[in-house]
């Protein structure tokens, strides 16, 4: 799973090195993990590696039209929590866990990127 | 830049399991969804028991309450009813130790018949009687994932009988848990207890869950009032096992087998207010397939249950045995499909073969067949409204064949009855606020006369009154209006909810509303005998503190009004709802736990109410009071270790004894439990 960060300073990388860390130390079901890489815009753009997914850490949203076209190209998902990923058509899934979960599902992202999800998932969520 | 703190990277948890879902591909269909990975990515509890389609629990359209394991364990019962009796607005009649029978909002009674109760979709309600056999239910405490309490009608997706309300009872799926426990128990009144259950896997492509379980115990020795006596008590026993494979025959299809078998006796208080002893086989089939396709959800359901019941009693000092064997064969069929952005369709259609034979006068069975149709739709109006309208259509065809005694009242053609009745479940589901859920809801369900009322019970008694069913039998019609609030305090922690209802019913049947002159003598049937309707509202709070406290508070306030033909009045006919269901009913319970200790506490109050005897002289039945009453439970847990658990509970202790029925007053009950988990 990729953290992509905005901005190309060192502490948008520390952050994104942080929430890296955070994930890798989640488990989740039968006690998988995740291996997560710290990667900027322009890495992502230029990237030619096999992703799962692409997590957009806020400040990446600035380039939307990069990021879109990345993830069409690496034909991985792109998930984020800033709601407005929606509306830029740059992520597959907005996710924001505050109080109630919200979970956006952006079916025509999903397609353009080869994403399928369970049906049982998509009747949960939000779809756009 | 603000700084990434660990609460800050906590927020991250739903991105991270929502990813997961693409590298572990949830699970197919309705019944067979992975509840603990989606319960883990909302937040929150899923359920599909409001319309059949997946759904988080705040969005249901229909009031439900999900007690999970975790509440399941606290409880400090063993049994289900156990369970139950903690929760808020859910009203449990302990007749025996072994014996309690469970309603929704009132209009509890002996068999209780307007809850109707599954296991993972399977009836497990008895038809032929219109109850449900708590105690030869084949499943056991820690094989449950969760208890999902539907309050009021929601007969459009499970059909006749879901009328007072709906308890569907959810195991874990082997296929996603890995659940391997075994627990052994003693206590008071004799009990002896011990229940397993095992996970077997291949891979991830097939896995078996084995559940079994028996228990040994006392009625209580609490005296038997002289208006219900019987034979006298026996020893109770129950045991079950339960085999439920699952088998992924590719990414996107799944096949379920499931076989049980169950055996349990026990004292208990049947329709006509005696003390009995009951015996009870039980063993069914289920097999299921599970689809995700271009088409839908498919998902195609079949079983076979068997039930038979042997009931000992006495009439006017005589002892009787009445036999009674139930099948009910069901296949089911449903396609769930999401249209656009907005739009959820269910369509499903069922077939249903119900058939018992007559005791105690043998060579005659009762029998109908259904066949039904339904559809849901879920529509999202906004982001934060949404409207499900279901509807569903029952055609029963009723018959009944054999033997016919002289001077019959009846001949085998009056039972050549076509029904089709109409059921409807609607709710508007709107979050004005990222904490506040409100709700409307209507809905209609249809309870079904038993095998019994329709004619399984034949008996001849010349010198006195001899008792058949009456085909001509209306079904009762229950219609449910609700208003619902929900609020999250979230820098509490802490959830309020807040409901408002109007409960009508109609056509009320009555096990002994009637009689029949004939030149052979006179027969008692069951008939219709009135209306009537609730009126009532509902509070609960729940929350955690620092500390490791936790809370929860309900308070249910219902005044119902019986509107029964004048023979039937005041509880002079086996059913009374206006004067047997408390004004006030209040729960409450307070709970801690640390790494190693598990307290809980529970208060259950109960206003004063009236049961029903049987008559000795006029009137069939008569009214006697019943204290209000306060019953305190409780549970200390200790976790000697990752692997081993041990816990003492009790249930009614103070007072030591208590009358809570017109049966035998309740004992306190202690139970000392050793878990172990692998």
């Amino acid at each position: 799973m990729a953290i992509v960060y905005g901005s190309d300073t060192a502490d948008a990388k520390a952050n994104a090195a942080q929430v890296a860390s955070a994930l890798e130390s989640l488990r989740g079901p039968d006690q998988s993990s995740f291996r997560a890489v710290i990667m900027s815009v322009r890495d992502l753009t230029t990237a030619v590696r096999h992703l799962d997914a692409v997590l957009l850490l806020a400040g990446s949203l600035g380039h939307a039209a990069a990021i879109s076209e990345a993830a069409r190209r690496l034909h991985v998902i792109t998930i984020s929590t800033d709601p407005s990923c929606v509306d830029a058509k740059c992520c597959v899934l907005m996710v924001r866990s505050a109080d109630r979960v919200l979970i956006v599902l952006d079916t025509a992202m999903a397609h353009s990127v080869g994403a399928s999800f369970s049906s049982v998932f998509e009747m949960m969520v939000e779809r756009r | 830049m603000s700084r990434m703190t660990p609460m800050n990277s906590r927020m991250w948890v739903p991105a991270v399991v929502a990813a997961a879902m693409l590298t572990w591909p949830l699970p197919l269909a309705a019944q067979d969804m992975d509840y603990t990975a989606l319960e883990k990515t909302f937040g929150e509890p899923v359920t599909t028991s409001a319309t059949g389609v997946p759904q988080r629990a705040t969005d249901a359209p229909v009031d439900m309450i999900i007690i999970s394991a975790e509440d399941i364990q606290r409880s400090g019962a063993h049994d289900i009813p156990g369970v139950l009796r903690h929760v808020a607005g859910v009203d449990v009649l302990q007749w025996t130790n072994d014996d309690a029978d469970v309603s929704v909002r009132g209009y509890d009674q002996p068999y209780s018949p307007r809850l109707l109760v599954l296991i993972d979709g399977r009836q497990v309600y008895a038809d032929y009687y219109g109850f449900t056999p708590w105690s030869a239910l084949p499943v056991e405490l820690n094989a449950i994932r969760q208890i999902e309490i539907v309050k009021g009608p929601n007969a459009a997706l499970f059909g006749f009988n879901a009328v007072g309300g709906v308890i569907n009872i959810v195991t874990y799926n082997p296929l996603y848990d890995d659940i391997n426990t075994g627990s052994l128990a003693g206590g008071t009144q004799g009990l002896t207890e011990a229940t397993g259950v095992a996970t077997l896997h291949n891979g991830n492509m097939a896995a078996l869950r084995i559940t079994a379980g028996g228990r040994l115990d006392n009625d209580f020795s609490t005296p038997i009032p002289a208006a219900i006596a019987g034979p006298p008590r026996v020893n109770d026993y129950r045991s079950e096992i339960d085999l439920d494979g699952v088998a992924r025959l590719s990414d996107k299809i799944q096949l379920g087998l499931e076989v049980s078998h169950s055996v349990a006796a026990q004292n208990e208080i049947f329709p006509g207010l005696s003390l009995e002893t009951g015996t009870f086989y039980t063993d069914s089939v289920k097999g299921q397939l599970a689809a995700d396709t271009s088409a839908g959800l498919v998902h195609v359901m079949a079983y076979t249950n068997w039930i038979e019941q042997h009931a000992d009693f006495s009439i006017s000092g005589q002892p009787q045995i009445y036999s009674l064997a139930n099948q009910v064969t069901v296949a089911q069929a449903e396609d769930i499909i999401a249209i656009g952005a907005d739009n959820t369709v269910r369509l499903a259609g069922e077939y249903r073969y119900n058939s018992s034979g007559t005791t105690p006068i043998t060579d005659a069975a009762i029998f109908y067949d259904v066949v039904s149709g339904s559809a849901a739709w879920t529509w999202q109006i906004l982001p934060t409204l949404s409207l499900a309208n279901a509807g569903r259509i029952d055609n029963l065809n009723l018959g009944r064949s054999g033997y016919t005694p002289p001077f019959f009242p009846f001949e085998n053609a009056d039972w050549n009855r076509r029904l089709t009745e109409f059921s409807y479940n609607s709710g508007l589901v709107w979050h004005p606020g990222e904490s506040d859920t409100l709700r409307a809801i209507a809905s209609r369900g249809v309870q079904l006369p038993s095998l019994v009322e329709f004619g399984a019970i034949l008996s001849e008694n010349p010198r006195s009154f001899s008792e058949t069913g009456n085909p001509n039998l209306d079904p009762t019609i229950v219609s449910n209006y609700e208003l619902g609030w929900d609020h999250d305090f979230a820098g509490a922690p802490a959830k309020l909810h807040a409901s408002i209802f109007h409960q009508e019913t109609n056509d009320i049947v009555s096990v002994g509303g009637d009689y029949i002159f004939t030149s052979g003598g006179v027969w008692s049937t069951p008939a219709n005998i009135g209306d009537s309707r609730a009126n009532g509202f509902e509070l609960i709070g729940s929350g955690r503190l620092d500390g490791g406290w936790r809370w929860g508070v309900s308070y249910r306030y219902e005044t119902v009004h019986d509107d029964f033909v004048p023979f039937a009045q005041n509880g002079a006919d086996f059913v009374d709802y206006e004067h047997s269901t408390p004004h006030h009913l209040a729960k409450l319970n307070l709970g801690w736990s640390d790494d190693r200790w598990e307290l809980d506490g529970f208060l259950d109050y109960q206003s004063q109410t009236f049961g029903l005897l049987q008559g000795t002289l006029g009137p069939a039945t008569t009214e006697e009071r019943i204290p209000d009453y306060a019953s305190v439970d409780a549970r200390a847990a200790y976790r000697v270790n990752d692997n081993m658990s041990v816990a003492i509970s009790a249930q009614n202790i103070v007072p030591s004894r208590q009358q809570q029925t017109t049966g035998p007053a309740v004992e306190r009950r202690v139970l000392f439990t050793v878990t172990v988990k692998h």
